[in-house]
């Protein structure tokens, strides 16, 4: 226990009680005020000792509240223009207190005690609540209780550059510096609680920097902002603390980058030269900004759907932990029937990203339904080329696996209308080389490997 | 250093509020939390849940299997990847001391007076749009090199085979740790429950065809419950040993008696809790699956003509490493998660010009062959495909140096893999060594950036998957390990 022989760790850990001990004031003498007109109003003799008993564990309690508060006070981080009035509500709160006592055990048989007492006593709990609120104020923020507010705030959530349709369009500090701080920092470091002295809500009170002084724009090892950011995760000086919500190793790059850059303010992206790994980052966030995976709207599959899916045969899996998107693959190859499958997969159709039936006995199949499709695998299936024109409104397929089919010429003139095709694979099927011409016309980004065994 | 006292005074009194919270109330409540979550750890006699079920990937992956392409002995990167003319320039002189630093040798040649350098005797060319340097001791490979990727500043620990293959496999030098493709099984479960997750083949070069020993648990589970193993397919009738019923014993019966043995370990699994007798009823019931669809994918007369053709001859000949590439691809198209091979017989410490072009004759075609078949048949986009040793082969001689014959030692400092398919950036060449093809210049890719890299392609974020045992979390990657971003599309 050697944290108890230094005073400063204890004073520091007995500030930091201050939220937890608050409660018990708060609790104890509204109770009190609660018992004392519950009292008078229906004459409940009985409450009379256990409001006064109350009203002595109250006032103890406001005393060690008081304490605390004044010791986390010392830690400093908390605008003055709501401490003091919290402070001296405090202040008057014990001193009510008192008098509440003393009106009811020393001068209990004046005349003139009884209506004080009760002025005394309301006036208590409205001091009570008041010194609560402050306290909640410089806890969570001003803006705790008003909703319309939160939602003005620019709250982007996760990674930013997902919600960026063009991210090399976006500013560097207003679109991602600034609502990785905000999202990540501002609970703590805004206009009402400015722990540290740190305000990170705007550019200029980013640039005026906290308590350890300014941000320094020519010196990059010095910056205070990355060191506490790379700071471990148990280290005292690591920001965001532990238990808070952390930044992810992109978002730290990002930052990072604004860093060595030297914090511009008014910059676009385009305008400027991206190191490797902010190049990777952005070409990265493409997968972030696709059109199927990053689609935030859709609700995760009922997990019983699944389970029957997989007692069914199916190989069901999402594609990434908090993804909604599932891939899935039918087992019983032999048994495959198109009809039934269709059928089986109907309430997740919207989920069904990648849709492997290689192998399968499956002839006709109706696609169209399954419209977020961007990877499926027919090859060697008997599908034929009119279960191709139910593939040809599937606007997001990147994927498609024929090979082995009784696919023809006539079949991959379907696929010349899909915009996003990039892999299409016809060996081993009736689709000879001048098709393959055609659609490399229509279809410049796709690759179409005809393969190089299909002469036997 | 000095130790400042001040901060180790502060680092000893550091409890603070929430330390101090989540000590008292949190810890309380965790333990009696965390007893209800897992039952074996207090007094309950509750269920055990399944914690053999495979998770999500922590992202959307590139590659959904592997099939490494373990070449076993340490092939020289001098005379197949790493063109080095200023080495040819310097054929016989003796290595500058400045060049070889600190490097420690092995026994085999630290003995030596001299280390003269010794070029390659064969002749490089540029190949394919990417001008990829490639060696004529493999033409075929040269042929697909747009579709590959060559690191060629791969730099390993160890110096030895078995401790650079335990390493490269498992992440640790010392034995004991799970192999990677059990990691991989652990953390994305299994696809096919007719095969296991992580399957081993085997085969042996013609260039050594004695060495280098290989040990069963280069593909064990460590730690990991024994559901993850790899399974080594042999050649010939029996591709699992034991696998098959005695004669007299139908499958009808076999059933049954799975089953009742099944009740029976459900039994003590009520009573013991033990995810080992878990794992093991999984084991039955997939060695049941594997009697029928081990002989339906190691039987290749479904396979037409032209596949032969594109992996050379040699793959209709059980236990080569052309017909292992082949019963690749045929796992492959099965989902089988982690398709490891071994090709024993690069350990070239001498006789270079006879060994090495036999060794390359065995791998070249079958090696080239599996790309493009997995290609076409649009595997290639979700498959990664490996080709490289557990460390490369030193730019001076080992034993006799004459016109005929010269040899290379172990040399852990760079070496050359390939990559290709399912998320790498093909026709490039990353990293560069210095003149002498001795150390690396340019990109080190340590063995740990490549595990790391393996894991991020198929979705799984190497620091986030782990395994507690003996008290700590255990990583493939350790305490190490980056994501070479470069070489990913």
């Amino acid at each position: 226990m050697i944290f108890l022989l230094n005073w400063s760790n204890v004073s520091f850990l007995i500030g930091r009680m201050h939220p937890l001990l608050v409660h018990f004031p708060i609790g104890i003498l509204s109770l009190a005020v609660l018992m004392e007109f519950w009292r008078i109003l229906f004459n409940k003799k009985e409450l009379e000792k256990a409001a006064l008993f109350s009203l002595y564990v109250g006032f103890f309690a406001s005393i060690l509240a008081g304490f605390s508060g004044y010791l986390l006070s010392q830690d400093g981080g908390y605008s003055t223009d709501t401490l003091t009035p919290h402070r001296w509500a405090g202040i008057s709160l014990v001193v009510l207190n008192i008098l509440a006592i003393v009106l009811k055990t020393v001068f209990r048989n004046e005349k003139w005690s009884l209506r004080l007492y009760i002025l005394t006593l309301v006036i208590l709990l409205g001091v009570v609540l008041y010194t609560g609120h402050l306290g909640g104020t410089l806890t969570h923020g001003s803006d705790f209780f008003n909703v319309s507010q939160t939602d003005q705030v620019n709250v982007r959530k996760n990674f930013p550059l997902s919600e960026l349709s063009q991210p090399k369009e976006a500013y560097l500090f207003k679109d991602i510096v600034q609502p990785i701080l905000h999202n990540h920092c501002g609970s703590c470091h805004n206009p009402q609680k400015i722990k540290g002295g740190l305000d990170l809500s705007t550019f200029t009170s980013i640039m005026e920097g906290g308590d350890s002084g300014p941000l320094n724009v020519n010196s990059i090892s010095e910056s205070e902002l990355l060191r506490r950011l790379e700071e471990p995760l148990n280290s005292e000086d690591r920001m965001p603390p532990k238990g808070k919500l952390q930044l992810s190793n992109m978002q730290l790059e990002l930052i990072k980058w604004w860093v060595a850059e030297k914090y511009p303010e008014d910059i676009q992206i385009v305008h400027m030269n991206l190191p490797n790994n902010i190049e990777l980052i952005f070409n990265r966030s493409e997968d972030l900004n696709h059109p199927v995976y990053s689609n935030d709207t859709l609700p995760h599959a009922d997990e019983v759907v699944l389970t029957s899916l997989r007692r069914k045969g199916y190989g069901v899996n999402v594609i990434a932990e908090d993804s909604p998107f599932l891939e899935v693959r039918y087992k019983f190859k032999k048994a495959a029937d198109a009809g039934e499958i269709a059928e089986d997969l109907q309430p997740v159709a919207h989920h069904i990203v990648w849709f492997d039936l290689s192998g399968t006995a499956i002839e006709e199949a109706d696609f169209s339904r399954f419209e977020n499709l961007t990877r499926l695998n027919l090859s060697q299936t008997n599908i034929s080329d009119s279960a191709l024109k139910s593939i040809s409104g599937l606007r997001n397929l990147e994927y498609l696996n024929l090979h082995s089919t009784q696919i023809s010429s006539e079949g991959s003139h379907q696929l010349g209308s899909l915009p996003s095709l990039k892999n299409i694979y016809p060996w081993n099927t009736g689709i000879l080389p001048e098709d393959v011409q055609w659609l490399k016309q229509r279809l410049p980004e796709a690759e179409i490997f005809l393969g190089v065994a299909d002469e036997s | 250093m000095k130790v400042d006292d001040q901060r180790v005074h502060l680092c000893n009194c550091n409890m603070n509020r929430r330390h101090f919270l989540q000590k008292t109330s949190m810890g309380l409540g965790m333990f009696a939390l965390g007893a209800l979550f897992n039952p074996t750890s207090l007094f309950s006699k509750g269920r055990l849940t399944d914690n053999l079920k495979s998770e999500s990937p922590h992202h959307i992956p590139k590659a959904k299997r592997v099939i490494f392409l373990f070449q076993s002995g340490g092939p020289s990167q001098h005379d197949l990847f790493d063109f080095k003319p200023f080495l040819n320039h310097m054929n016989g002189d003796e290595l500058p001391d400045s060049v070889r630093g600190e490097q420690r040798l092995t026994g085999m040649s630290s003995f030596q007076n001299s280390f003269p350098l010794v070029g390659t005797r064969w002749s490089f060319d540029q190949y394919g749009e990417s001008g990829a340097w490639v060696s004529e001791l493999l033409p075929h490979t040269a042929a697909i090199s747009d579709d590959l990727c060559f690191v060629k500043s791969v730099y390993t620990e160890s110096i030895n085979h078995d401790p650079a293959i335990t390493f490269f496999q498992t992440g640790s030098e010392s034995p004991g740790l799970p192999s990677m493709g059990s990691w991989m099984s652990y953390g994305l479960g299994s696809e096919n429950e007719n095969l296991p997750a992580f399957t081993v083949l085997i085969s042996r070069g013609s260039g050594r065809p004695k060495d280098q020993p290989l040990f069963s648990r280069l593909w064990g589970n460590g730690f990991l419950p024994s559901l993850h193993q790899g399974v080594q397919l042999r050649a010939g009738e029996d591709p699992v040993l034991y696998l098959n019923d005695p004669d007299g014993l139908n499958r009808m019966s076999r059933r049954n008696m799975i089953s009742a043995l099944k009740d029976l370990n459900q039994l003590h699994v009520s009573e013991f809790e033990n995810s080992e007798i878990t794992s093991h009823i999984q084991q039955y019931e997939l060695a049941y699956n594997m009697q029928t669809s081990v002989p339906e994918v190691t039987d290749l007369s479904d396979e037409p003509e032209s596949v032969f053709e594109l992996y050379g001859e040699e793959a209709r000949k059980p236990g080569t490493y052309a017909a292992n590439c082949l019963m690749a691809r045929r796992l492959a198209e099965r989902d089988v998660r982690f398709i490891q091979l071994y090709h024993m017989g690069w350990d070239q410490h001498d006789n270079i010009p006879r060994q090495l072009p036999q060794q390359c004759k065995d791998v070249d075609k079958a090696s080239a062959g599996l790309i493009t078949d997995l290609k076409q048949r649009g595997l290639l986009d979700d498959t990664l495909v490996i080709w490289g040793g557990e460390f490369g082969r030193t730019a001076y001689c080992q034993g006799p140096f004459t016109e005929h014959t010269f040899g290379r030692d172990h040399h852990p400092r760079c070496f050359t893999m390939w990559f290709a398919g399912g998320g790498i950036k093909n026709g490039i060449s990353y990293g560069k060594t210095d003149d002498f093809g001795y150390n690396v210049i340019e990109n080190p890719v340590h063995v740990h950036d490549v595990q790391a890299t393996i894991m991020h392609l198929l979705g799984i974020d190497h620091k986030r998957l782990t395994y507690k045992s003996q008290g700590r979390n255990f990583r493939l990657t350790d305490v190490h390990g980056e994501v070479i971003h470069d070489i990913l599309a």
